[in-house]
């Protein structure tokens, strides 16, 4: 027993280390979906009361609670992230677009002009952007908007190549050829690896709410069988057995966040 | 046992916190983000940041570093090399680079040398300590609070852990200066590529670029920015100081432009070749991350049946 407070205290010593060594490293801990916005907040503090009057077991009511809020930000983070994945295509399209433009001899802004009227729906209200604050303040500022209309940094490498090309006369074409073959592959490669994890991540959440569904389920039909729980022991026990479901799962949306979405 | 029991498993869950956070990479997601664009950092990376912000470690800076001189000395005379070491502390940041005196090459490496050196020992002397630590947390414990000293080899695999704590910290910061540093070199030889293509000379064109160059790359040149100084000198020194490979090979190829070597096509195919390289990098990753992914499924299998099957458990223990 008092190896285990020893090396319980040990752990605390090394994780107050680590946090002294490199306070940055607890900056960069953040919940699966990025930081906690008052969705997964509120989906885990309601998942948690629900739990708490239902089993009258703290350790499950927390354990349950950060499990809906990873779930939700997790669904939240893959909406963002298909988003994305669409703007970039878009962006793909546009590059490509452009360079024909550029390669019939036309000028930048009338590429702009093109890629505004004949551009990928995604990118409509940023193309539209792009032509007006080009019309009123100059191609150099439209394209600073329009790589900061998106956050994404392929968006601003876009932005700052094709200002820089018009503002020292460079050639804009291998530059944009370039730019939308790389970002198409890309996109592909996102999608590739999307389908490759996405089963995977599938059948954790499945473990999860099974789980989760089953302790509930047992509470309902079978009251006495938790019993174990009730004890302060118990209630370790339990809280080692949600933290362990709570690292697993983290883990696994970590290995498996595909490009460019947040766990 | 109950207690064991949930002390282990409070245990495990600290462990794998402090793995995961000290040895922290960048992920899956985030490497791929960058494979294609420079992206901006809004955390500067500071070059003299050897002990992060804490104020408690830097008023331990000069006994860390004289232990971890002493390791140092060993080391060479045991004919060990930290060259490893260095680059790796170079890469991460952890190297506090001297203001050198403009145009006096011997003196600035010289410094240099000396910095290299000292980072050296520092993250040597982190070692010591935190293994110190690691070996005498039980003994002490003991001390304080009567528990049980435990076995002798529990002591030397806390010491050996704690002890390896600073490198697995190293290795993750390396790794993410690392694409930090590549987004700034493709980032900066795009527009060095335009920019030359529209006639620039390539002086003239790499200090427009450097202005307008994002994230530590830019950062580091700026900073290494002294009157005096050419825009080659300076993309040169940051890829010797950082020791980036492919800083180097940016190096390298304006190097070879004084000498009348074509610039354009060679710097665009150079940045593509690289987001190209990162993103099978990324592919090969996404495959070991497949593997995990399935040992982590079996955990969570595991986690399921302890969960459920211990009040079984209690239950017979409790019949018997």
């Amino acid at each position: 027993m008092s190896v285990w407070v020893a090396l319980a205290l040990a752990a605390g010593f090394g994780l107050a280390i680590a946090a002294v060594q490199s306070p940055a490293s607890l900056r960069r801990l953040r919940v699966p979906g990025g930081a906690v916005r008052p969705p997964e907040a509120l989906a885990g503090i309601l998942a948690g009361v629900v739990v708490a009057v239902w089993t009258r077991l703290p350790a499950a009511a927390l354990g349950v609670g950060i499990l809906a809020a990873m779930a939700v930000g997790t669904l939240r983070a893959d909406q963002a992230e298909r988003r994305r994945l669409r703007l970039r295509q878009g962006l793909a399209e546009v590059a490509g677009r452009l360079h024909d433009v550029e390669a019939g001899g036309q000028g930048l802004a009338q590429g702009i002009g093109v890629v505004t009227d004949t551009g990928p729906a995604e990118l409509a209200a940023q193309l539209a952007m792009l032509r007006s604050v080009s019309r009123g303040a100059g191609v150099e500022e439209g394209l600073r908007a329009f790589g900061e209309s998106v956050e994404d940094p392929l968006f601003r490498v876009f932005a700052a190549s094709v200002a820089g090309a018009y503002r020292s006369g460079g050639a804009l074409q291998p530059i944009l050829s370039a730019l939308a073959e790389t970002t198409a592959r890309r996109a592909s490669t996102e999608q590739e690896i999307r389908a490759r994890v996405g089963g995977l991540r599938l059948a954790a959440s499945v473990v999860v709410a099974i789980t989760v569904g089953l302790v509930l389920y047992v509470t309902a039909v079978d009251p006495g069988y938790l019993s174990a729980y009730r004890s302060g022991a118990g209630q370790l026990v339990m809280a080692g057995g949600f933290g362990g479901l709570v690292g697993c799962y983290w883990l696994m949306l970590r290995l498996g966040s595909t490009p460019g979405g947040s766990l | 046992m109950i207690a064991l029991l949930g002390l282990s498993w409070l245990l495990f869950a600290a462990a794998a916190w402090w793995i995961l956070v000290s040895s922290r990479r960048p992920s899956l997601s985030e490497e791929l983000a960058r494979s294609d664009a420079a992206s901006p950092t809004p955390r500067p990376t500071l070059p003299a940041a050897t002990l992060g912000a804490s104020p408690i470690l830097r008023s331990l800076r000069p006994g860390l570093e004289r232990s971890g001189a002493g390791l140092q000395r060993l080391l060479a005379r045991a004919g060990l090399s930290t060259r490893r070491l260095e680059e790796r502390l170079a890469l991460a940041g952890k190297v506090a680079w001297p203001v050198d005196p403009v145009g006096d090459a011997p003196a600035r490496l010289a410094g240099d040398e000396q910095a290299r050196r000292t980072a050296v020992a520092l993250h040597l002397g982190q070692r010591v300590a935190c293994g110190v630590i690691g070996f005498v947390v039980l003994p002490i414990s003991s001390a304080l609070w009567g528990v049980s000293l435990g076995p002798a080899w529990l002591w030397l695999v806390l010491g050996v852990v704690a002890a390896a704590s600073p490198d697995a910290s190293l290795r993750g910061a390396a790794r993410r200066r690392e694409l930090e540093l590549e987004d700034g070199v493709v980032g900066l030889g795009l527009l060095l590529s335009v920019a030359v293509s529209g006639g620039m000379g390539v002086e003239q064109a790499l200090r427009q670029a450097m202005a307008a160059a994002e994230g530590t790359y830019g950062e580091l040149l700026r900073r290494a920015d002294r009157a005096g100084r050419s825009g080659v000198e300076l993309v040169a020194e940051v890829a010797r100081r950082t020791g980036h490979p492919q800083a180097g090979v940016l190096a390298a190829t304006l190097r070879a432009s004084e000498r009348g070597t074509p610039l354009e096509e060679r710097l665009r195919v150079q940045a593509f070749g690289m987001l190209e390289r990162r993103r099978q990098r990324v592919l090969e990753r996404s495959n070991r991350a497949v593997t995990w992914m399935v040992v982590t499924t079996g955990l969570l299998a595991g986690v399921f049946f302890v969960l459920l099957g211990y009040p079984a458990l209690v239950m017979i223990e409790k019949s018997l």
